[in-house]
């Protein structure tokens, strides 16, 4: 799978710190993400801040895929793509999906 | 324009209401469609307006906020996704016609709880004759939109589990000045505007969803666009997507999260108390004009900022005519509540109606006095 607009992303350089909290402000998301998909939007937006209240920085997005149609994530950095959705299972959200960025910018189905 | 038709809707609203529904009307975009910026502000916006109802009356979830259009749009869905073409509802002797039409429309059979204005107990003995006679459904508003009275809610949402009915509340005229509280009374749904006792515009609603009678599925009204599962044919299964087709009225919904702040930073005790003491003083001063009939609690405590009265012989219609051409703000005649007429035997005539906000003052009720008093 390529990401949306059939761009793929090569790995930025390693930074001399970690930039995240700096592109998280911005509104920009890391390069390395997951998506999770969720059901809707408003479902979406509880599982951010489900994620964010267990310490993963989370943001409800429109899915880089067209599935049924509109269809919604949580974005999460990528480290924390195989742990997000058993936190979601637990707080009563279902995972639909989860999609992972490699380190060569195309995103990978995982098996939930 | 001295206001005082809150019942119908809340004119002066906070400043924070007017910025926030500017800054929607210009900044944001449809939520639940496009994932830039602008689409997902929206969405945000959205979502703190339902985590913002969802705490203040008592949701399990925001996603059981669903957005309407108003109450009557709310009270729609609820009466018409319990209640079969035909079958029986039970509604107080005070019903809005928001709750009366759609049931008149399905075709139901209705039995009426009756009572006096501002006799709670009764109203709720009444209740429990009528549960006997085995309704499908019960509607019961939370205070009268004509006369004040508070109904005994909790006491008849009590009743209404003791006979298993589902029990659909009301709350046009007691959100943001008494609690509303869904899950304690366990009602299937709660109906509100946004634009009364919670200062956001006008063409915003709530409808809180409770648990359904055997976890049934929630009718839906309107069908349409959602922003979600575009290939299927039918309305999402789950809430609040179900019964939100079209696009959202954005600044409408960032209004009312608006007032929601603005309600919450007050409290609702504050709210109520301050309209009490407006009633209570317009109570004392037009009941010094032997030409008025007044509709009041004696006690205090069994009535809000809504006061009903009548001029002798004169028609309710040409004295608040004659109000508004003094600059005073009220409504006459039946306010879209019949029964309610009924039950006060102001059938014939209707009443003029005050009704209160914050935003008054003693100053205006004075002025309402004086100038009844020279009509």
């Amino acid at each position: 799978m390529t990401l949306r607009g059939g761009k793929r992303c090569s790995p930025p350089p390693a930074p001399a710190f970690s930039a995240l909290p700096i592109l998280w402000l911005l509104g920009e998301y890391p390069l390395l993400h997951a998506c999770i998909g969720i059901r809707s939007l408003t479902y979406a937006q509880r599982a951010a801040r489900v994620l964010e209240s267990r310490g993963i920085r989370a943001q409800a997005a429109r899915a880089p895929w067209t599935g049924s149609g509109c269809a919604w994530c949580v974005r999460v950095p990528a480290a924390d793509g195989e742990r997000a959705p058993a936190l979601l299972r637990e707080a009563g959200l279902r995972p639909e999906r989860l999609v992972i960025e490699g380190e060569d910018g195309v995103l990978r189905e995982r098996q939930l | 324009m001295i206001y005082l038709d809150s019942a119908a809707t809340t004119l002066q609203k906070p400043a924070s209401v007017y910025r926030a529904a500017g800054r929607a009307l210009r900044d944001l975009a449809s939520p639940g469609r496009g994932g830039y910026p602008a689409a997902m502000e929206a969405a945000e916006e959205a979502y703190r307006c339902r985590e913002a109802a969802a705490a203040m009356f008592d949701t399990e979830g925001p996603e059981r906020v669903v957005f309407c259009m108003n109450a009557t749009h709310a009270l729609n869905i609820a009466v018409k996704s319990l209640l079969k073409p035909g079958g029986t509802a039970l509604i107080s002797g005070y019903a809005h016609n928001a709750v009366l039409r759609p049931l008149h429309a399905l075709g139901a059979k209705i039995l009426t709880a009756d009572a006096p204005p501002f006799a709670p107990e009764r109203m709720l003995e009444s209740f429990a004759a009528q549960l006997r006679r085995g309704p499908q459904l019960a509607v019961a508003d939370h205070v009268s939109n004509v006369f004040g009275c508070i109904q005994p809610v909790a006491e008849i949402a009590e009743l209404c589990r003791q006979y298993g009915v589902p029990l659909v509340v009301d709350a046009s005229q007691s959100a943001g000045c008494l609690p509303v509280l869904l899950r304690t009374w366990q009602a299937a749904f709660v109906a509100m505007p946004g634009h009364k006792g919670l200062y956001g515009p006008q063409g915003t609603g709530l409808l809180l969803c409770g648990e359904q009678p055997g976890g049934g599925e929630i009718r839906t009204l309107l069908e349409g666009g959602t922003g979600v599962a575009s290939r299927e044919r039918d309305m999402p299964a789950f809430l609040p997507e179900r019964l939100e087709a079209g696009t959202h009225n954005m600044p409408g919904i960032a209004g009312l999260r608006a007032g929601l702040g603005f309600v919450n930073a007050l409290g609702t005790e504050r709210i109520l108390g301050r309209e009490r003491e407006l009633t209570r003083l317009a109570v004392s001063l037009l009941g010094e004009n032997p030409a008025l009939e007044l509709f009041a609690a004696d006690e205090a405590a069994k009535q809000t900022g809504v006061l009903s009265f009548r001029v002798r012989g004169m028609d309710c219609a040409e004295a608040a005519e004659r109000l508004a051409a003094r600059g005073l703000a009220l409504r006459a005649g039946l306010h879209c509540a019949p029964l309610a007429h009924r039950c006060a035997g102001t059938e014939e005539t209707g009443t003029v109606r005050m009704s209160v906000s914050v935003f008054n003052r003693e100053g205006h009720i004075r002025r309402l006095s004086a100038v009844l008093a020279s009509l």
